[in-house]
């Protein structure tokens, strides 16, 4: 399959009042069309900072973003413009990323009529209720309120409007994080009908392991901003290598009543990156040793397409 | 063993300008001494109010428990005095709550905080209180020097620790958690499951822990209620709701989460959506959601069976079940 979309060495720094924090920090990948991209880590981990930064909502410091093999991170604005309809974003809260004064068919119309496309008002709606009929929102809602509805078919109206344009390529930002259980796996399945039928690639940022197993081909862990490890769904669920990784799936509670041996608990917490040499992960890491502490690791692969940044796992 | 809270048809309604929202429409439960029970459920299915209305704090302005009996070491709490209720609340029930962020006075150092409580509660002086508070921050994992830190000094995690110390510094028989943990990450989350429960162990308290997430459920409960639309619509021991659960909603949300274990193509969903708790539907309250109803379903109120001794489900599938 063909590579959509290529992240070299990708860094984004921001200046705070305590020192230079390390959002993202040297991160590389690349993905082909039709899959999806899982990146999991906790919160402050640089995920959504890493998803923005791909799209051009935020400027990268430093790195590369190849989109159908062009570089697009270093365009002028009005170069880069077709390729932001290329690219869209569904938000995480579909409560605050609306605007509570328009309705539902101005809402979706708003990428419509900002990038010209049915300026003729018939069109348009026909346009919206299409879309609408697209993401299962029943055409009744057309005048309605985001108040009016709840979570599941405010998160479809966000799906909307990131379709509006005919992307190929959609960062998917904690989409159901919001939501109930019930209306979680409704949204789900409708991410991937939407894969199925337009032949969209995602990046499909959470903190749920679950979710994630369920709906990516590849996953990334992310650490405080550097990525730990990455490998195809399969492959990483099967053997995990990096003692993050390792922590994280241990973590997740089970729905299932079992004995479960000594439960490996990580200690302690996540702190600020600031950019100095070592493993990030080193200070909560079972296994560190002196090296971990000055030595930054890089990834490499460990065969089977994965690849890993930590000086002890072996495959 | 004693039962400690027996909740029996408990319901409660707020009152708006125009409608009345049934909230929680006759629950029954009961739990005993150092054991946990989980309420499961989705948002608005009545989960906090029912915690609420134990400490009777549902606010009197919009809200009202209309009947029901809720019971405590024995005692009938809905014939308590306000002044008798305060004294209850935080020395023989606390709360957490989801939120620590909002939970804690942000101008307080968490030592006076904890401090407050105790000292609310059992005679003695600052000192002393300030010496407890130090003890507690210890069980809890946070080193005792950082009591005169400003709740902004600690992470989420950690404030809810503090949160869970304060909980816990009278030695409550009984801790309502509501969602103690989805604030929290999941590394951060495991800990404070752990912790929860060893200290659960050491008191020998009893908790109610409220939860949308069957997998916290299974690790810490020993018996669980599925509410929907303020009812409890099956309730039982762990075994019972995680190996033999009947009611087609208990189903149907299990198979909606995605496993960890296994990858299925797509989800199973259940359609539509949960009723308005202003304007429930006629019958079962799930019937309209249930690929099993039947015209018995949407117009009469299912009975609330015991199918097998301690496991209950309100659907007349438990009927079949009997009839067998």
């Amino acid at each position: 399959m063909r590579v959509l979309l290529s992240v070299r060495n990708l860094e984004r720094y921001f200046n705070t009042s305590h020192g230079v924090l390390h959002a993202v920090e040297n991160v590389s990948f690349d993905m082909e069309e039709r899959t999806t991209l899982g990146i999991v880590g906790e919160s402050g981990c640089g995920k959504s900072t890493l998803g923005r930064t791909i799209l051009g909502l935020i400027e990268p410091t430093d790195g590369d973003i190849y989109f159908e093999g062009k570089n697009i991170s270093k365009l002028s604005a009005s170069e880069r413009l077709p390729y932001r309809r290329q690219m869209q974003i569904v938000f995480q809260d579909p409560y605050s990323s609306l605007d509570p004064r328009m309705s539902v068919h101005d809402l979706i119309a708003e990428p419509l009529s900002i990038a010209g496309i049915d300026k003729n008002s018939a069109d348009r709606v026909a346009h919206v209720r299409k879309l609408m009929d697209t993401v299962g929102l029943a055409t009744r809602f057309e005048h309605a309120y985001p108040h009016e509805l709840d979570g599941g078919r405010r998160q479809r109206i966000g799906i909307a409007r990131a379709l509006a344009l005919t992307p190929k390529f959609i960062v998917c930002d904690e989409p159901v994080s919001a939501l109930d259980m019930s209306i979680q796996a409704q949204i789900l399945n409708l991410l991937q009908d939407l894969q199925e039928n337009l032949g969209l690639t995602y990046v499909f940022i959470t903190h749920d392991l679950a979710v994630v197993k369920h709906i990516s081909d590849r996953i990334l862990i992310m650490y405080m901003g550097s990525v730990v490890e990455q490998a195809p769904v399969d492959e990483l669920f099967k053997h995990p290598l990096h003692p993050y990784t390792h922590g994280l799936f241990a973590a997740i509670p089970v729905p299932r009543l079992r004995e479960r041996p000594q439960r490996f608990i990580l200690k302690g917490e996540v702190s600020k990156p600031d950019g100095k040499p070592g493993c990030k992960f080193a200070p909560r890491c079972p296994k560190a040793s002196v090296e971990c502490f000055s030595i930054t690791p890089e990834l490499r692969e460990m065969g089977e397409n994965h690849m890993l940044a930590c000086h002890h796992a072996e495959r | 063993m004693s039962k400690l809270l027996n909740v029996k048809d408990l319901t409660v309604q707020y009152e708006t300008d125009e409608t009345i929202i049934h909230a929680v429409n006759g629950i029954s439960f009961e739990l005993e001494e150092g054991k946990t029970l989980g309420i499961v459920g989705e948002t608005g299915a009545g989960k906090t109010t029912t915690c609420l209305s134990i400490l009777r704090l549902i606010s009197e302005t919009s809200g009202r428990i209309t009947g029901g009996e809720i019971s405590f070491h024995g005692e009938d709490m809905m014939k308590k005095s306000e002044l008798e209720m305060r004294k209850i609340r935080g020395s023989k029930i606390s709360m957490i709550f989801q939120d620590p962020m909002t939970a804690l006075n942000p101008v307080m150092t968490v030592g006076k905080q904890i401090g407050e409580v105790i000292r609310k509660h059992q005679k003695c002086s600052r000192l002393e209180a300030a010496d407890r508070a130090k003890e507690m921050l210890t069980k809890v994992g946070i080193a005792p020097e950082r009591c005169s830190d400003y709740p902004h000094q600690f992470s989420g995690g950690m404030k809810q620790r503090v949160v869970i110390a304060m909980a816990l510094a009278c030695n409550p028989s009984l801790l309502l958690a509501d969602e103690p943990t989805t604030a929290l990450d999941v590394t951060i989350q495991a800990q404070m499951l752990e912790m929860i429960k060893d200290l659960q162990k050491q008191c020998n308290t009893a908790m109610v822990l409220i939860t949308h997430d069957l997998g916290i459920v299974a690790e810490t409960c020993n018996s669980v209620g599925i509410m929907y639309a303020g009812e409890l619509v099956e309730y039982g021991t762990a075994e019972n709701i995680f190996e033999r659960a009947v009611h087609p909603y208990t189903i149907g949300l299990f198979q909606a989460i995605p496993s960890i274990e296994e990858r299925t193509a797509r989800l199973k969903v259940i359609p539509g959506l949960m009723p308005d708790p202003a304007d429930l539907p006629k019958g079962c309250k799930f019937s309209p959601r249930c690929r099993y109803s039947t015209r018995q379903c949407k117009t009469q109120t299912p009975p609330y069976c015991e199918i097998t001794p301690g496991h209950f489900v309100r659907c007349f599938c438990g009927d079949y079940k009997e009839g067998e």
